[in-house]
């Protein structure tokens, strides 16, 4: 990553946009290539607002996980320990319930939804029958995303690869995804099947001819690795879904990371809830009867302190039924 | 994935000024693709010299509802600039002089958060209540009627940060200009939080436009680059800036992408230390009828048309739509 760091031009924009509390620019600093990396490492959210700024485009999130390959913490020890022993980020709560079968759509719930809210999971296999998708579920692993973010790229594609054998073995065409880790990293570390957010998916379908108003106040906030990484326009998709669905009330700072990601919140959580403050404000300011996420990961971190559900639960129980 | 496909009145190319303005200004339904910060957001905020439209400049002051004045500022090399300034630098007289952490001729030294860049300083004051009080602090051995510090005095909520300095110090703490600085993506930010007002507007960031292709516009969306991106619209606005999106060559043309506009046929015969100086490109810009196909009409706005500056940025964004329909 030292070749990309020399575009860098030290404009300090990556150190405006950040919400966390390191500077990129110190860390990315060339003359320090040589030098083991700074700790603030570690309090990077990968949320890649960095990224989407940098007037050169220097990959500054990627060279920030290859960094924290030489950290060793109890928070990514945590994440090695559940990855190897249950192949999940977390500790999983009973066996994954699914029957594998041929079928050209897969539904890829991740580790998150799979063990602690599997509710997300319900509400995706509820809208994708109501849309009539034929889809199947296969024994998951971890898609490998958490272990990106803390620098162990070899142990994640790995794990991705368990994953990619199933899909083969079914005859999967297209992944269907409902948490934005998992997207991100289905889109950039293989080429070989489609992979479709759910968003996308209800877009595709327009689905909002099937939503009806109801008396609520909701706000969105943007889950940075759908909205950043992925498509900026899944946050329109989601925008339109709230409007037919409730009072869409917008936040101020939409995209403004919720502190969790990029394993700070397991590895610190006292960070992670001082940089969520910002966050909380932006809701209060407008005062919703729900915050809607697009992200478990988001949602955990958000509902500590505000109602948040994913937007997947909020549509599947304003469907109307089907005659 | 199939590419996603959108259609509008009006396509911006391009979220930095020209872009900005021309998307608060035109009428019918607009899409602005914007691919990430660029010159405005590194710039250092201020409209110099101005003075030549003073429609442009009423709307833009109003616009910007206080944030913009016309007055003058300070730079860093101590020399003072009138036009539009953001209201933060606006001085009159000869105001005290404040470096942080670095020695400049005719500015005092203080020491505040060394070892953190201007940039990083205002992020932290943007939130760090404690941060505020700490630079007020250091800031009260200085005795004058106004201090101009560095641009650091926050992001989202500078005003508020540099009124309560200026109370706690019963001085008026405005900042001096220098970039790049934190001046320029506070207009950036200033405008977009306008644009988002606008129901008829839809702002796509993060995304990268790759192709002029008969009436649309062809990119990919996200840092990962990995969703395609099609808009087909009645009127485009190339508002990319400088030299574009950097110039391709095949076999001997050289050619600019996003339009295809050969700039060479032969550049190892015609590239030389004169070239680029002596090409209509450098000084006119492109002639988008000439490369670009399928709109009703195309016009090239800030620097693809008129060069850097913010003031010629402004001008050709708040005339971007002049005689459309």
């Amino acid at each position: 990553m030292t070749a990309l760091s020399e575009e860098c031009i030290k404009c300090g924009i990556c150190e405006m946009v950040c919400p966390s509390t390191l500077s990129a620019l110190r860390l990315i600093d060339v003359k320090r290539s040589r030098e083991p990396p700074l700790p603030e490492a570690l309090d990077c959210t990968t949320c890649n607002a960095c990224v989407a700024a940098c007037p050169v485009g220097v990959h500054i999130t990627k060279s920030i996980e290859k960094m924290r390959g030489h950290f060793e913490t109890p928070g990514y020890g945590e994440t090695l320990r559940n990855i190897s022993t249950y192949g999940a980020s977390v500790v999983p709560e009973g066996r994954l319930k699914v029957r594998p079968k041929p079928c050209k759509t897969a539904y890829f719930a991740g580790c998150l939804t799979n063990y602690r809210l599997w509710p997300i999971a319900g509400a995706m296999e509820k809208t994708l029958d109501y849309m009539g998708i034929e889809f199947t579920r296969i024994d998951e692993c971890c898609c490998g995303s958490p272990l990106n973010r803390i620098g162990r790229f070899d142990l994640a594609k790995a794990m991705l690869e368990k994953n990619l054998d199933q899909f083969r073995k079914l005859g999967v065409e297209t992944i269907v995804t409902s948490c934005p880790g998992c997207t991100s990293t289905l889109l950039e570390y293989q080429d070989e099947f489609e992979v479709c957010h759910y968003l996308d998916l209800y877009d595709a379908y327009d689905i909002y001819g099937a939503l009806h108003k109801e008396p609520y106040r909701a706000t969105l906030h943007y889950p940075c690795h759908l909205y950043r990484n992925v498509s900026p326009y899944t946050m329109k998709v989601a925008e339109t879904i709230l409007k037919k669905m409730c009072d869409y009330v917008p936040l101020a700072d939409p995209g403004l990371c919720c502190g969790a990601g990029g394993g700070v919140r397991r590895n610190d959580i006292g960070l992670a809830r001082s940089l969520k403050k910002r966050k909380i404000e932006d809701i209060m300011a407008v005062s919703p009867d729900v915050v809607a996420v697009v992200c478990p990961q988001c949602r955990v971190q958000l509902s500590e302190d505000v109602p948040a559900e994913d937007l997947s639960i909020l549509l599947a129980k304003n469907l109307k039924p089907t005659l | 994935m199939r590419a996603l496909e959108l259609d509008c009145d009006n396509l911006i190319i391009g979220g930095g000024l020209a872009g900005l303005i021309a998307a608060l200004r035109l009428r019918g339904s607009i899409i602005l693709l914007s691919g990430g910060l660029g010159a405005t957001a590194v710039s250092s905020g201020v409209f110099h010299p101005a003075g030549t439209d003073a429609d442009a400049e009423d709307w833009f002051l109003s616009t910007m509802d206080g944030a913009y004045v016309r007055g003058k500022c300070v730079t860093v090399s101590g020399v003072t600039r009138s036009g539009l300034v953001p209201a933060s630098t606006a001085c009159e007289g000869s105001p005290a002089l404040a470096a942080i952490n670095e020695e400049r001729p005719g500015f005092r030294r203080i020491e505040f958060m060394n070892g953190r860049s201007h940039q990083e300083i205002a992020r932290i004051l943007d939130y760090d209540e404690g941060a505020v009080e700490a630079l007020a602090d250091a800031l009260s051995p200085i005795k004058a009627d106004c201090v101009l510090v560095p641009p650091v005095l926050g992001i989202e909520r500078a005003e508020d940060v540099r009124e309560r300095i200026s109370r706690s110090l019963a001085m008026e703490v405005r900042e001096y200009v220098t970039a790049p600085s934190v001046l320029g993506l506070r207009l950036i930010h200033a405008l977009k939080k306008k644009a988002a007002a606008i129901e008829r507007l839809q702002m796509l960031d993060i995304v990268k436009a790759e192709r002029i292709v008969d009436g649309h516009v062809e990119g990919v969306m996200g840092t990962k680059g990995k969703r395609n991106i099609r808009v087909r619209a009645v009127n485009l606005f190339i508002a990319t800036g400088g030299p574009m999106t950097g110039f391709m060559v095949n076999g001997d043309r050289m050619f600019e992408p996003l339009t295809g506009a050969t700039v060479t046929r032969d550049f190892e015969a015609d590239l030389n230390e004169n070239f680029f100086s002596d090409h209509p490109l450098m000084y006119k810009g492109i002639e988008p009828e000439l490369y670009v196909h399928g709109f009703n009409s195309v016009r090239s706005i800030g620097a693809v048309s008129c060069g850097w500056g913010l003031y010629r940025a402004l001008l050709s964004g708040y005339h971007a739509g002049d005689g459309l329909e």
